[in-house]
């Protein structure tokens, strides 16, 4: 039998709560700030992956299900394969387009080390966004699949995000179009260097800290820069929608909107840092490297 | 609408099978892919779940079990850890501080009694996102609450079916 009602058992709701709420703030905290309960998680995760699995699985595969009905199934395994390859192959055309500009800027007599091809993983959307709040997606590759923390995420048209919290079957993908998410992108048209900052919730994004008198137009497209060492040259990010200029402050203000998107395709694919060596490992060797020609 | 009894000596106590499954259900709902366009509106289904068996079973639905849940809503949120935890132990909290007064209402009644306690729990996520550094999503966001409301007679009464079935006596 159970224990009579009457008597209190345990501590009080009221120091249970201050409990509990003393521990979910200092667990914050440690999130927040440093990576100790990272483990955890990732355990947790590890754990619930096959319940997310089964509950997106239905969803994920309904539209394969509707095709079968009309097409055989082979012709539909052979449509997904093809699919799969028109997103590898429009990755890379994005990136032709963007190193023909390259070409059209001279950037190549400038002695620029050319681009390595850096390794990509096709991946899939699972969720998009369970909180309103973070601008996030879930996608189904993880540490198992090489992906790594800071890799880039672009769909077939640009930029989506970068992972953000790589756990061992599917990874966190934090959008550009998050709060205080950077992207560092430089101009086609200009060649103007600059960092891309989401706003969270609406689907705009800004550049900041530009002078009043930049050459920033309506219509201009960014692209990544490249010189982070942590996103690949050349692909596209955001096209600026409109240049306020305004004398009486020192920045004009440069709103713009996202490329792509991940609310249009399930396919994704995550690229990894693009030239490795470029890594500021050795932050001597690169300053010793710099300073050598201003000396005469 | 059929008038519940609200009274849980009336209810057989649940079996725990029973209490993991739903559970389990409502947290298998809350990670089904949503409308990114209704967002704001999608009621929490597990803080309902939950919040029925802090009020119809005060011995084994606790702040204790509120805590761990949120543990799991917010790995597969990806928010921060502790974040939903924090809620839904407040949201626990104020529920055993109504309970005795909500068992005197039916389910309607105790669905309008509900929104503060859903509202206060959007209220401390909001906040605690803010701290967070996250963008404010907006007033829409207090939609859901009202939305969960709503979903309360439904799901309650559903929740109370298997224990009330086996009450009712044998015509004989």
């Amino acid at each position: 039998m159970e224990a009579t009602p009457f008597f209190n058992r345990g501590p009080s709701p009221l120091a249970k709560l201050v409990i509990f709420s003393l521990l979910s703030i200092a667990m914050m905290l440690t999130d927040a700030y440093f990576s100790y309960l990272n483990p955890v998680r990732q355990a947790i995760s590890f754990l619930m992956h096959p319940l997310e699995e089964a509950v997106t699985e239905p969803f994920r595969f309904y539209p394969t299900i509707s095709h079968f009905f009309v097409t055989h199934g082979e012709i539909v395994k052979e449509n997904q394969d093809l699919r799969s390859r028109e997103l590898l192959q429009a990755a890379k055309l994005t990136r032709m387009a963007a190193l023909e500009m390259e070409n059209r800027h001279l950037r190549t007599l400038l002695q620029i080390r050319e681009t390595l091809h850096s390794p990509s993983i096709a991946a899939e959307i699972i969720h998009t966004g369970q909180d309103p709040f973070v601008q996030r997606v879930l996608i189904d590759k993880g540490t198992v699949h090489n992906v790594s923390d800071g890799d880039a995420v672009m769909d077939n048209t640009g930029i989506i995000g970068q992972v953000t919290r790589a756990m061992p079957l599917d990874s966190e993908v934090t959008l550009i179009t998050d709060k205080d998410q950077t992207t560092p992108v430089e101009s086609l048209q200009s060649g103007i260097r600059g960092i891309v900052v989401g706003h969270g919730g609406d689907n705009e994004l800004e550049i900041p800290f530009m002078p009043v008198n930049t050459a920033i137009k309506e219509g201009d497209w960014f692209v990544t820069s490249g010189i982070d060492g942590v996103y690949p040259r050349g692909i596209p990010v955001a096209i600026v929608t409109r240049v306020e200029r305004n004398a009486a402050y020192a920045f004009a203000r440069i709103t713009c909107r996202p490329v792509a998107g991940p609310n249009r395709y399930r396919q994704v694919l995550v690229v990894g840092p693009d030239q490795p060596q470029l890594r500021p490992s050795k932050p001597g060797a690169t300053l010793s490297h710099a300073a050598r020609p201003a000396q005469p | 609408m059929p008038q519940s009894p609200t009274n849980p000596a009336l209810l057989r106590p649940a079996r725990t099978r029973l209490i993991v499954l739903s559970l389990l259900i409502a947290l298998l709902i809350g990670m089904l892919p949503k409308p990114s366009g209704l967002l704001p509106l999608m009621p929490d289904i597990l803080a309902l779940v939950l919040i029925h068996w802090i009020i119809y079973q005060p011995e084994r639905g606790g702040m204790t079990l509120a805590w761990v849940l949120g543990l799991l809503v917010d790995v597969s949120h990806g928010s921060l850890f502790g974040q939903h935890a924090m809620v839904y132990v407040a949201i626990a909290f104020l529920t055993i501080q109504l309970r005795r007064r909500l068992l005197m209402f039916n389910l309607w009644q105790q669905a309008f009694q509900l929104v503060p306690i859903f509202l206060a729990g959007d209220g401390l996520n909001i906040l605690l996102h803010l701290f967070a550094g996250n963008a404010f999503v907006g007033w829409s966001y207090f939609l859901g609450s009202f939305t969960s409301a709503l979903l309360w007679p439904p799901i309650s009464n559903l929740l109370q079916l298997p224990q009330r079935r086996a009450t009712i006596p044998d015509p004989e």
